[in-house]
């Protein structure tokens, strides 16, 4: 593994918790199959996380009620366990969010070139 | 607050294990699934595809691994499987598991007996309906800084007057012999109380009806509310008998209700009587001694309740208290309600939360933390005793411990660090202690019913002998300390600073483990404390023993002899309880239904008298020593009917002044006088001034017959009587009487002398039932210490020995290839543990045998202490030969081959 993939991972663990929020958020009950998929859709690097990797940060967010699991079946009639999330979960993510955006602008401005600085 | 409920969450999850793990595999499979569909549906064949997931998806057992890690907390998986494995090394050793579970049981129950004791007693929690109102009210001796219990004037006073404490009341204790219809007779103590008591402490009769105010007037039926006790033993619990008459002393009384055992107000009772209180009569500072009771109005506060108390104080001893010091006191005292320990000193009158007042006059003398803290801190020597018992059993837990000695070198080997494996050990201790608390709780209620036997009366009314909360706290505190001592101290020698060296041997096959200096130390202080405590429960039981033959021997009818202690207000001079004494003597005689009365300060057939080491002035032989000086009051001989022989009795001036004669008995005639004429011969006690001179010559003036007319008597059982003189203070009246003359001894004492303070009567034989159950208490105790020290001795031999022979199994091995006897094989090995227990053996016997000199005379020779001492000796020998003959028999059994192959 290339140490840039490598950090991506990292990266990736660090903020898996958000990320499923945000998931789960935008395209509703996702099961956990599904969920990986769309983690790889939009990581854009599909084989940078083996799937079972979701499988703690999923027990960690139920544990903390932010979002909630119930069995169902798929299209094609296979029986999975469904994630929603849950009011306090939105809440969650909204303000995890805000906090990334702020970290990730600040980092932004200090990792901006002086020379790159918009004349003010 | 999510991190909140993920904390509790996995907790949860612990012990929800094996359905969350079910729930995980299906959710994985159905997964894996997917993902099969998925690569099917690209082209791939299905066992193709199913191989695809899996890559896909990762390890399936590291992802679960993974889940549970995050699911639950590792350590506590990691404890769950050492407590596993806890029962399972319990299960293997039943033996060590019997003994160190026993062991600790009593360490544990004696700490949580005690702590439950004090706990309950000093600061339980009422929790009938009205408690928090319940509250005790005193009247203080401002000169002496004590509470004043004869209170009557008082009571009457608030009685009256206050109006922030209402169904106000006031009880006093009574002794007295309750006699049935069928003329079953029991000697009883109960409180003669008013009907209030049973208003704030609302308990329902079994049967019948509580007391009620009608009862307290004069001119009401005598009526008495007996105790389920009572109900019991004199009417074989009939549930007819309300209604019925029993006499109570002397005077008929009718039954009209049965209390709970749970009552007991205001403190353990076996009857209630209505007082009867002539208002107009009572005088201050007199009267029997009373406890006054009430509740709080609702609505109103100690505060509010002291402040009326100080201003009722101030009307009742107009010119006493100013109203100045009045308002002093009430702004000063009781700043914290139900606290209010720091109000006697500053206030005449004082209410409390009912708890407190019963404890006030215990704790006056220190800051209430300072007490508890000194009351609680005799939790000590219970948490040594525990940690004797603990240590005891670590050392079996080490010696078993040889037996792991590779496993704990290699787990060391592979990585697991130290404390890894020391808290592996302490899991396992927990299992061990856990078990020993719940065997030494479920002794700790007979504990508590012993401990009440032994205090018989005074105890409050909410002590009972159930476990409280606290208590099962503080055992499971013990349980985590013998958890550490038990399963730490053998890890940590275990795991110690040798490993290095260790390692290299057990690849050898060698053991490395040494019974260190600390164990040997362990096993020589377990066999003293086993001499010791068996010396001293032989030499007890002996007492005893002879306690109960010489209280048979007495031909007296005990049951026909009262006694009770007398005395007088302090600082009464020496004259008036002289001339007390004399006009109480000189009217009990006087009374018809009494016999004979004198004063003592021993009674015959008790032991424990002085001994006396005498020289007599007709002889040259050395001095002897007699068990029984005797000290006698006036009409002592008549009272205890001891026959003139020869010469005559104490004149009353001989006895007040403790003039220089005596009297002796028909033993002392025959041998110590050698059955000589004894009457003026001079006899002096050797020894008997401070400086070691012999006291002045004293004449024999008369000859009575012996009071225990024992067939093989010494000189040592020979009696001689002196006068008590005039000064002492723990003098009993003593009242022979063939009728039940405790209501005329108390209407004499009371016409006599006010201010006569008459504690319980009783008879002899009570009393004496009364020493041999508090002797046999002790005993009882004893026996259990000596059991368990004897057992945990035993044990420690035994695991002394087995790792003596487990550490020499190759030379064994090679000496009995090489031709070598088996008996002396054993005496060579055996001799290092037995010089030892040989050692433990004279340690104990030294302070014990001084002790049993020192504080056990009565009647114990030193032929007698050797026999004991030997005995004890032979026994710890024999327990010791008992517990090694197994291990000595299967390293003998071991072939040499397989000897020196395994080690």
């Amino acid at each position: 593994m290339s140490s840039e993939d490598k950090s991506s991972i990292e990266l990736l663990q660090g903020t898996l918790d958000l990320i499923v929020l945000r998931a789960l958020s935008t395209m509703g009950p996702l099961h956990s199959y599904a969920l990986a998929n769309r983690l790889a859709q939009v990581s854009d690097h599909p084989l940078s996380l083996n799937q079972g990797t979701l499988y703690p940060a999923l027990v960690r967010l139920e544990q903390k009620g932010l979002i909630k699991g119930s069995w169902g079946t798929t299209e094609s009639n296979r029986e999975a366990k469904y994630y929603r999330i849950t009011k306090s979960g939105e809440r969650e993510l909204t303000r995890q969010a805000e906090r990334w955006r702020r970290l990730a602008g600040l980092v932004d401005k200090l990792l901006l070139d002086p020379a790159e600085k918009p004349e003010s | 607050m999510p991190e909140i409920r993920r904390f509790v969450s996995r907790f949860v999850a612990f012990f929800r294990a094996s359905k969350a793990d079910s729930d995980l595999t299906r959710e994985i499979n159905a997964h894996l699934r997917l993902l099969e569909d998925e690569f099917v549906a690209k082209g791939m064949a299905r066992e193709e595809a199913r191989y695809a997931a899996k890559r896909a998806f990762g390890g399936v057992e590291q992802t679960k691994e993974r889940q549970r890690d995050a699911r639950t907390f590792a350590w506590l998986m990691g404890w769950s499987i050492d407590l596993k494995l806890g029962v399972r090394m319990m299960k293997k050793t039943p033996g060590l598991t019997i003994i160190a579970v026993l062991a600790l049981a009593v360490g544990i129950a004696a700490g949580a007996t005690y702590f439950e004791f004090v706990t309950h007693l000093f600061r339980p929690k009422l929790s009938f309906p009205g408690a928090d109102r319940l509250v005790g009210l005193l009247n203080w001796d401002l000169s002496k800084a004590n509470v004043e219990d004869r209170s009557l004037y008082e009571f009457v006073a608030w009685k009256t007057q206050l109006t922030t404490v209402e169904d106000l009341g006031a009880g006093s204790q009574a002794e007295e012999i309750l006699t049935s219809e069928n003329g079953r007779a029991e000697s009883a103590r109960g409180w003669e109380i008013s009907a209030s008591a049973f208003r704030v402490l609302p308990i329902p009769p079994l049967y019948g009806r509580p007391l009620l105010d009608v009862d307290e007037k004069p001119s009401a039926e005598p009526v008495i509310v007996i105790g389920e006790d009572l109900w019991k033993t004199l009417f074989d619990s009939d549930p007819q008998v309300i209604g019925r008459t029993v006499r109570f002393g002397l005077s008929p009384r009718t039954i009209v209700g049965v209390m709970p055992r749970t009552f007991g107000f205001p403190m353990s009772s076996a009857f209630w009587t209505p007082m009867h209180l002539n208002e107009a009569t009572v005088k201050k500072g007199e009267g029997s001694l009373i406890r006054i009771f009430g509740r709080l109005v609702p609505g109103a506060d100690l505060k509010q309740a002291q402040a009326e108390l100080e201003t009722i104080a101030a009307r009742v001893n107009e010119g006493e208290v100013g109203e100045a010091q009045v308002r002093q006191r009430a702004a000063s005292s009781n700043d914290r309600p139900g606290r209010s320990q720091s109000a006697p000193t500053t206030a005449r009158y004082s209410v409390h939360m009912y708890v407190d007042s019963i404890w006030v006059d215990f704790w006056r003398s220190a800051s209430t933390n300072t007490l508890f803290l000194i009351v609680y801190s005799i939790n000590l020597p219970f948490i040594a005793l525990l940690g004797i018992c603990a240590a005891n059993v670590a050392q079996l837990i080490f010696a078993r411990t040889t037996a792991r000695e590779s496993e704990i070198t290699v787990r060391r080997a592979l990585g697991a660090s130290r404390v890894r494996i020391v808290g592996q050990f302490v899991a396992e201790a927990l299992v061990l202690a856990s078990l020993a608390a719940v065997v030494g709780l479920a002794a700790v209620p007979s504990a508590l019913r012993e401990i009440r036997d032994m205090i018989g009366f005074n105890l409050p009314f909410w002590w009972n002998e159930q476990l409280g909360f606290e208590t099962i706290a503080y055992s499971a505190l013990l349980v985590v300390v013998a958890a550490l001592v038990i399963g730490g101290i053998p890890a940590l020698r275990a795991t110690g600073s040798h490993m290095n060296k260790r390692l290299k041997e057990a690849g050898a096959g060698g053991a490395t483990m040494r019974f260190g200096k600390l164990w040997t130390g362990v096993i020589v202080t377990q066999v003293a404390v086993t001499v010791i405590l068996l010396l001293g429960l032989t030499s007890g039981s002996w007492i005893v023993y002879q306690r109960n033959a010489g209280a048979a021997e007495a031909a007296l009818p005990k049951n026909e002899y009262f006694i009770g202690t007398v005395s007088l207000e302090q600082g009464a001079t020496p004259e008036r309880q002289l001339a007390v004494r004399r006009e109480l003597q000189r009217r009990l005689n006087a009374d018809p239904d009494v016999i004979n009365a004198t004063f003592a300060v021993d009674l015959p057939g008790e032991v424990d008298e002085d001994t006396a080491s005498l020289e007599i002035a007709s002889s040259s032989a050395a001095a002897i020593t007699v068990r029984q000086a005797v000290p006698v009051g006036s009409n002592h001989f008549e009272t205890f009917r001891l026959a003139l022989v020869a010469g005559r009795v104490f004149t009353a001036s001989e006895i007040e002044e403790r003039r220089n004669v005596v009297i002796v008995d028909e033993t002392f005639v025959r041998l110590v006088l050698g059955r000589k004429n004894s009457i003026g011969q001079l006899v002096r006690e050797s020894g008997a001034e401070q400086n070691g001179t012999p006291g002045p010559w004293k004449e024999i003036v008369g000859v009575v017959r012996d009071i225990l007319p024992a067939p093989d008597k010494t000189a040592a059982d020979a009696m001689y009587y002196r006068p008590a003189g005039p000064n002492n203070n723990d003098w009993q009246i003593v009242v022979h009487s063939s009728k039940n003359p405790l209501a005329r001894i108390r209407s004499v004492v009371a016409e006599t002398d006010s201010r006569i303070r008459l504690g319980s009567v009783t008879t002899i034989e009570r009393e004496r039932e009364r020493d041999h159950e508090a002797v046999g208490h002790l005993m009882r105790v004893l026996g259990i210490l000596a059991v368990t020290t004897l057992m945990l001795a035993a044990a420690g031999i035994h695991s002394l020995i087995s790792f003596t022979l487990a550490s020499r199994t190759r030379e064994i091995g090679i000496r009995t290839a090489l031709g070598a006897a088996p008996l002396r094989i054993v005496r060579n090995v055996l001799s290092p543990p037995f010089i030892k227990v040989v050692i433990g053996i004279v340690l104990g016997s030294i302070p014990a045998t001084v002790l049993i000199f020192d504080w056990l005379i009565w009647g114990i020779s030193a032929g007698m202490i050797s026999v004991v001492v030997v005995s004890v000796a032979a026994f710890i020998i024999a327990v010791t030969v008992i517990s090694s003959i197994w291990p000595v028999r299967r390293a003998l059994k071991i072939p040499p081959t397989e000897a020196l192959r395994i080690t």
